[in-house]
This record gives C-alpha cells, sequence and structure tokens, in this order.
C-alpha cells in the first residue's frame, strides 16, 4: 500500500511535471482494486471507434487491475442512453463509462439532463482533431486564400458530421473569428460530410483527420488547415490553428473514462494507472500507430479542465447557433 | 493470375472465407442479427492474419448474411435481415404452397446470381464507376428516396388504399427523435430511449415475426403445409428459363444501389421487385408466390455487395455501414484503399476480386446443400416452433444496443403488426416508409440549406431530376391509365 502511494505521489509529481506528457514510471500490477469486476459501458456505436479501442486496451487494464473487466455497448440516443446508464451506475468502483465529446454537446442541444458535472473524471486516453479540407480542384492552396475566400464571398458552405456534434461547434467558432458569414450543412457521419465535399457539393469539409485521411491520400480532398496542438504526422505539410493564429484548437472529441459521481478516489486512481499501463504497452501502441489514434493522455485534473474550457465554447456557440 | 490463384486455393484463404459465409448465413438467418453485427464482432479476430484472408471473411459475412436473411423470410414470413423485407412477399406465398423448397432454391441461385453479376462489374469496370458515388449527394439521395417510396404502390397487395394508409404510418413513426438540421427533438414524451428515433430492426422484427407468432398461436391446431422434400435442390428448368432474365437485371440493378453511399440492401430489393411487377406480364400475381417475386430482391441485395465494394476499394469511400467496418479493417493491414492502393497491392486486390467470386460460390454450395436441412424449418410443430422464434426476436432485439427498451418496442410492433395483419393492412409498405422516410426527409432539407432555400436545384441537377421524373411517372401513370380506361368505358356504354 505504502509502495502504490509512493508510486502515485510520483506518478503525480511527474505528470504535473510533463504536463499532458504520459509519465513514463514502472507500473506494477495491482491485487487489492476496490470491487471484484468493472464493466466500461461505451455510449458510441458498437464497432465504432472509441469501442474498437477501449476493447484494445482491457485486456492490459485487466492484467494490471486484476479483476476481470466488461465491455458493454450501450449504444443509441446520440450517446445518450449509456450516459444516463453510465451516471446512474453504482459508485462503488465496479463501473465506469466511457467519456466521449458528446456528453458536453448533450445538455444543450437535447433535453437531456445529466452533464459532465454527474461523473467523476478518470483520465483521457485519446483525442481526434478538427481540420479544414477543401476539394482538389479548388482554387485556393493555403488557408489564408481560403479564409479571404471566406471574408468576401459570405455563404460558403461547410459540411460537418452532425448538427450541434463538436465540428459544427468547431466551424461556428472558427468562422466568428475571422468574421464570415458561413452556411453549415450537417451531414450523418463523418464520412458522408467528406463524400459531399469530395463531390464538390459543398465549399469545405470540417471534420477530424482520421475522418478524412483516405479522401486526402487519395487526392479528392485537399487540407488546409489542422486544429490540432501540433502538426499532423502524416501531414506535415498542413499548419496549425495555433501557428496560425486562430481559435479553435479548445474544441476536440476526446475519449477518456469517466465514473459515476462519488465514486472512490482509490479505484479512480487505480483505473488511471491501469490505462497508463495499457498505453505504455507495446501492443497497444502498435494497434493505436496503425489505426490512427493518437496518445493524448490527461491526468482528471486537466481532463476536467480541458471540458471545462469545452463546455465553455459549446454553451457560448449553441446560443449563437439558436441551437439550446 | 498464376499467383492469384495461388494466394486464394491456400487452406488458410480458402477456410476464412468459408467460414465467413457459414457465420454470414446464420447471422442472416436469425431475426435481429445482422450482417453489421457479424462484421463488428469477428473484425479483431482478423487483425491477427494476413490482408487478403482478413478481408475475405469479412467479405464472406458481409455475402453470406445478405442470403442468409432470405432462408428465413422464406419459411416463417420473417425476414432475417432488413434487406430480405422484399422476400417476404413472394417466398412465403410459395412455402404456403407447400413448395418450400422451390422458394429457398430460387433465392439460393438468386442470391449467387447477384453476387456474380455485381463481382463482373467491380473487376471490369470498378475504377470507372467509382465516380458514381461521388455524384451522389443530398439531392440525388433525396430524389432516390422519392422514387423508392413510389414503390408503396407495388407493394400494397390487394387493398392500394390501405397500403398507402401503412406506408404514411411508416413516415410518421420514421419522423421520431431529434431532426437532423435543427436538432429538434420531435414526439419522444422527454424519454432518452426515443431521443434518436426508434431503432429499425426492433420494428421489422416485431412487425413480422412476433405479429407472425400470434397468427400462428390461433391456428396451432389447423393443418398447416407440409414442405414436398425435394429431392433435386437445383430450381427446375422451367424456372431457371423464369429466373434468369430477371436475376440479371436484379444483380445489376444491385450493383448500382451498391454504389451509391448510403443505400443498401433493403432499398435495392425494394426497387428490383416494383421493376420486375411493373414491368411484368402478370403484375396481378406478384405476391402469391411468384418465382420472380423472391429471384428480383434476392438478386438484387446480394447485388449491393459488390457494388458496395467499389467505392470502398477505388476511393476509401465507404457505402454502408459493412464496407465503413471493413474500410477500418483494411486500415489496420496497411492497405489504404483509393486509387495507389491499385498500384501498390494489386496482387492482394486482384485476390480479393477472386475470393469475393469464390466467397459467392460458397453461399451457392452450402445453399444447396442445405437446403433440404433448412426446409426442416417448416415441419416443425408449431407449439415447438413459435416459442423459439419469440425468444429469439427478443434476444435478437436486446442484443442490438444492450438495451431492454429495444425489445418493448419490438413487443409493440408485434402486438401493433398483428391487428393491421388482421385488418387487411400490408407490412411491407411500414418497413419501407420507415427505411425511406428519414432518408427523405433529411436529405431534402440537407439539399435546401445547401442550395440556401432554393428549390432549383433538384431540377439543374441531371441524376436528382432524372429519379424525380421517375417518382413522379410512376405515381401519375397508374392515374393517367385509370382514367383511360374510365373514358373507354364510358365510351363503350354511351355508343
Amino acid at each position: 500500500m505504502k509502495k502504490r502511494l509512493l508510486l502515485l505521489v510520483a506518478a503525480a509529481a511527474i505528470s504535473m511535471m510533463a504536463g499532458t506528457v504520459m509519465a513514463e514510471e514502472e507500473l506494477t500490477p495491482i491485487d487489492n482494486y476496490p470491487a471484484k469486476s468493472l464493466q466500461i459501458t461505451v455510449p458510441p456505436s458498437a464497432g465504432g471507434g472509441t469501442d474498437v479501442l477501449i476493447r484494445a486496451m482491457t485486456p492490459k487494464m485487466e492484467e494490471y487491475l486484476g479483476v476481470p473487466i466488461t465491455v458493454v455497448n450501450k449504444s443509441g440516443g446520440g450517446c445518450a442512453i449509456g450516459f444516463a446508464a453510465g451516471a446512474e451506475d453504482p459508485n462503488d468502483g465496479s463501473c465506469i463509462t466511457a467519456g466521449v465529446a458528446e456528453l458536453l454537446g448533450l445538455p444543450y442541444t437535447t433535453s437531456f439532463e445529466y452533464t459532465y458535472h454527474d461523473f467523476e473524471p478518470i483520465c483521457n486516453f485519446n483525442s481526434c482533431y478538427g481540420t479544414i479540407c477543401v476539394p482538389k480542384s479548388a482554387p485556393y492552396d493555403t488557408i489564408e486564400d481560403f479564409v479571404a475566400y471566406m471574408q468576401e464571398n459570405p455563404g460558403v458552405r461547410f459540411a460537418n458530421s452532425g448538427i450541434g456534434g463538436p465540428w459544427h461547434i468547431l466551424a461556428a467558432e472558427f468562422a466568428e473569428d475571422i468574421g464570415a458569414e458561413v452556411v453549415h450543412v450537417p451531414c450523418d457521419g463523418g464520412g458522408p460530410a467528406a463524400t459531399a465535399c469530395a463531390g464538390g457539393n459543398v465549399e469545405a469539409v470540417n471534420v477530424s483527420d482520421a475522418e478524412v485521411k483516405t479522401y486526402v491520400d487519395s487526392d479528392l480532398l485537399k487540407m488546409l488547415l489542422t486544429f490540432s496542438p501540433e502538426r499532423l504526422e502524416g501531414y506535415p505539410d498542413v499548419p496549425t490553428a495555433l501557428e496560425k493564429g486562430y481559435v479553435g484548437a479548445d474544441v476536440v472529441v476526446f475519449r477518456g473514462f469517466i465514473g459515476p459521481k462519488g465514486m472512490p478516489q482509490e479505484a479512480i486512481d487505480a483505473v488511471d494507472a491501469a490505462t497508463r499501463y495499457a498505453l505504455a504497452d507495446p501492443g497497444v501502441q502498435e494497434f493505436m500507430a496503425n489505426n490512427m489514434y493518437t496518445n493524448n493522455y490527461m491526468n482528471a485534473e486537466d481532463f476536467l479542465k480541458m471540458m471545462d474550457d469545452m463546455d465553455k465554447v459549446i454553451a457560448d456557440q449553441c446560443e449563437k447557433l439558436g441551437l439550446s | 493470375m498464376i499467383t492469384i490463384l495461388q494466394n486464394l486455393f491456400q487452406p488458410i484463404v480458402l477456410l476464412s472465407t468459408l467460414a465467413g459465409v457459414v457465420m454470414g448465413i446464420a447471422f442472416g438467418a436469425m431475426p435481429g442479427l445482422t450482417s453489421t453485427m457479424g462484421v463488428c464482432l469477428l473484425m479483431p479476430l482478423t487483425f491477427g492474419m494476413d490482408a487478403a484472408p482478413g478481408m475475405l471473411m469479412l467479405i464472406g459475412i458481409f455475402c453470406g448474411a445478405l442470403y442468409g436473411g432470405s432462408i428465413t423470410a422464406c419459411l416463417i414470413n420473417t425476414p432475417g435481415t432488413p434487406s430480405a423485407a422484399a422476400t417476404v412477399l413472394d417466398g412465403y406465398p410459395m412455402t404456403l404452397k407447400g413448395e418450400a423448397g422451390r422458394a429457398l432454391g430460387i433465392s439460393t441461385v438468386s442470391s449467387f446470381g447477384g453476387g456474380i453479376i455485381s463481382g463482373i462489374v467491380m473487376i471490369l469496370i470498378a475504377q470507372r464507376l467509382a465516380m458514381l458515388s461521388l455524384s451522389f449527394s443530398a439531392p440525388e439521395t433525396f430524389s432516390l428516396a422519392f422514387f423508392g417510396l413510389s414503390i408503396i404502390a407495388s407493394i400494397s397487395g390487394k387493398n392500394l388504399v390501405k397500403g398507402l394508409m401503412a406506408g404514411c404510418m411508416g413516415i410518421l413513426l420514421s419522423m421520431i427523435g431529434i431532426d437532423n438540421i435543427t436538432a429538434f427533438s420531435r414526439f419522444n414524451f422527454g424519454s432518452v430511449f426515443l431521443m434518436k428515433g426508434l431503432s429499425f430492426i426492433p420494428v421489422l422484427v416485431g412487425l413480422f415475426a412476433l405479429s407472425q407468432c400470434f397468427i400462428t398461436c390461433e391456428e396451432l391446431y389447423v393443418e398447416r403445409p407440409q414442405a414436398k422434400k425435394t429431392r433435386n435442390p437445383i430450381p427446375s428448368k422451367k424456372d431457371l428459363r423464369i429466373i434468369i432474365p430477371t436475376i440479371i437485371r436484379g444483380g445489376i440493378t444491385g450493383t448500382f444501389i451498391g454504389i451509391i453511399p448510403g443505400a443498401g440492401g433493403d432499398i435495392s430489393a425494394f426497387i428490383s421487385y416494383d421493376m420486375e411487377r411493373r414491368f411484368s406480364k402478370h403484375p396481378e400475381l406478384f405476391g402469391t408466390g411468384l418465382p420472380e417475386g423472391i429471384a428480383a430482391p434476392e438478386s438484387s441485395n446480394n447485388g449491393t455487395t459488390g457494388g458496395a465494394l467499389i467505392p470502398l476499394l477505388t476511393l476509401g469511400i465507404p457505402g454502408d455501414a459493412n464496407t465503413a467496418i471493413m474500410l477500418g479493417a483494411l486500415q489496420m493491414h496497411n492497405m489504404t484503399p483509393g486509387p495507389s492502393l491499385f498500384l501498390t497491392r494489386l496482387t492482394d486486390v486482384h485476390t480479393i476480386f477472386a475470393g469475393f467470386m469464390l466467397a459467392n460460390v460458397f453461399v451457392l454450395t452450402l445453399g444447396l446443400l442445405g437446403q433440404n436441412m433448412f426446409v426442416k424449418i417448416v415441419s416443425i410443430p408449431k407449439r415447438i416452433l413459435v416459442p423459439v422464434i419469440m425468444v429469439m426476436c427478443a434476444i435478437g432485439s436486446y442484443s442490438i444496443n444492450n438495451n431492454f427498451y429495444d425489445v418493448l418496442v419490438m413487443f409493440i410492433a408485434g402486438v401493433v403488426g398483428y391487428f393491421l395483419t388482421k385488418g387487411g393492412f400490408p407490412l411491407s409498405p411500414i418497413v419501407l416508409a420507415l427505411i425511406l422516410g428519414q432518408m427523405c426527409e433529411g436529405n431534402f432539407r440537407r439539399s435546401l440549406v445547401m442550395s440556401q432555400g432554393s428549390y432549383k436545384i433538384f431540377f439543374t441537377r441531371p441524376i436528382c431530376a432524372a429519379f424525380i421524373l421517375l417518382g413522379t411517372a410512376a405515381i401519375v401513370w397508374p392515374l393517367i391509365k385509370g382514367i383511360r380506361g374510365y373514358i373507354k368505358r364510358r365510351k363503350g356504354i354511351t355508343a
């Protein structure tokens, strides 16, 4: 117990020093997890990005915690069903929920009564960032040209992955920042939005890098800007919003773990450590690299701060868009 | 060529394709379990394999499930997958005539034919056809759905008015949930479960399977048709002569609809059924167990498999949920779909093409070999069969989202379906309208957002205008025919 405490203190110290960079300490599996088993509720659709990544991580997390983990898909209702179930789960450490970005938008766009304040943040393990892409044949090659075009021509059409979703909010925030009037075209997911743009039916699409990758690689779209904190690995020539001084880096599609309110701190710390243990595994790392999942580990404190920041943007933009 | 065959005829490749097809048929035949679920479940398994066998296993499930859905559709009036919803129209009446074996034989051969035709199209002109999927945007998808809704007249059976009423009911049901353009909650009565609308599968399973169980309960002690044991599972020469042209038309229609993103086997099966009926010399006999009525939807829904793979492999655009998961599997194996795939990994691509054909051959062999076994389902005493089906309905509905609420929806749909059937309302229009309602409305409004309110967008785009014209003609033509007939009769009386 003492050893574990020391370890946790060390981990906390290192992660504080290194910010969001993953702590490089040795983690040894524990045998005193406060519950007999752990159930992970996954609100996004079965077989989707969140589900697949969590299923890839669970064997290692199981190894660390020493208790069996079951992944339960409770999809539907735009993640509302899963979150509602997760908030009502017993808070003895036997249940956690996959905390994804949809949780923040739901209370604004629908009558959903739970917010991220009804959960205990545990940690974040992966984030996707927005990008701005235009059709390959478009006349502008740099983001500056496109921004100038948008400012001169009101009514440029932006396809997004769904009404009130993170990418819709991001496009609205970006347009407000550069002072352009744009039309938001909500599509049924990131893929259809990218297809609409590749076919030249809209002027631009802003969805995640993973969603546009195949389109950019097969020369249907060109990427002008990314909202990631650093340049994307596969596209070193694409500038980031931070470099160019645009807003929008605060809207991300995050994936993390959250627990029911009142979950014991001991269990929170153990799940957090188990996540780090899984992320440090070479097999999991290879899986993540092959599937374009970036490791964006954040501890509970940073995770909560990120959600707080993003929540403010969503509240602001939802009101301006007339969604709330 | 030899390397491709060498690649294909490795035990592991053959075995994984076969395993995929077997599992696909099983998933397809169970009401509530779909091909998407099968592909999802098995994807992690393929990570450990090489690219070709892994992909072929997933393709095998995809092809097998589209065929498997027709088995229960023909035998117990329960489409195993949404794509088989059109097959019940003629498949079950044929079984009621005591010809369950004949119905299955036709469906097997048609599924095979449709798959092979789409495979040939895929291999020959994949790269040229791929661009079609890009020219399909919101207005085109709307016009296709609009055209699809005109099919209600074809599947209404004897009473057109009741068919239209059922269709309207389906459209109303499709409006439940948050609307996709303004995020306004409609008809959800504050419930989290209705927030994104009704799940489609529980409604389908309830309407067809459960209501059929209730009806069967009434007839427990009535004599039932015994399925004749068929010696030769292959359809007779006479049947083949009738269905081969149907299969060719269905396969080609299916391939084209498969290419369109967002449109899949369910819609294409209904469109092919409708086409076959319109151009038939005896349209009034459809719905009574015609071989063409089974061949058209079955060849068409299997035709979408090759069609859906075209934009996936050539552009990296998935046409439906199945191919979206396959896209992930391809990337897993470092095969980034797109034009470059045909340059860098040509052998793998060709092996996938050849394996696709092989998967369809497996569908044919397994279907024909298993036929006599499948047909036995019909001879199971109803007092045993009905409870088993009811349990399967509940499990299938629950397993979609691990959600008991879906079981409740299934049960309500079952009770509603029972009374509708008693009242002589056809159920297929409800299902068709539920599939197309959201597609039609969402894309109509999305088009108007794109055009900033101008309706010109529907007439200036050639594909869109053509479908709208076809749909309008399909609705107006029977009216003109009716009026002309009326005038003729009037003239006959006065003369």
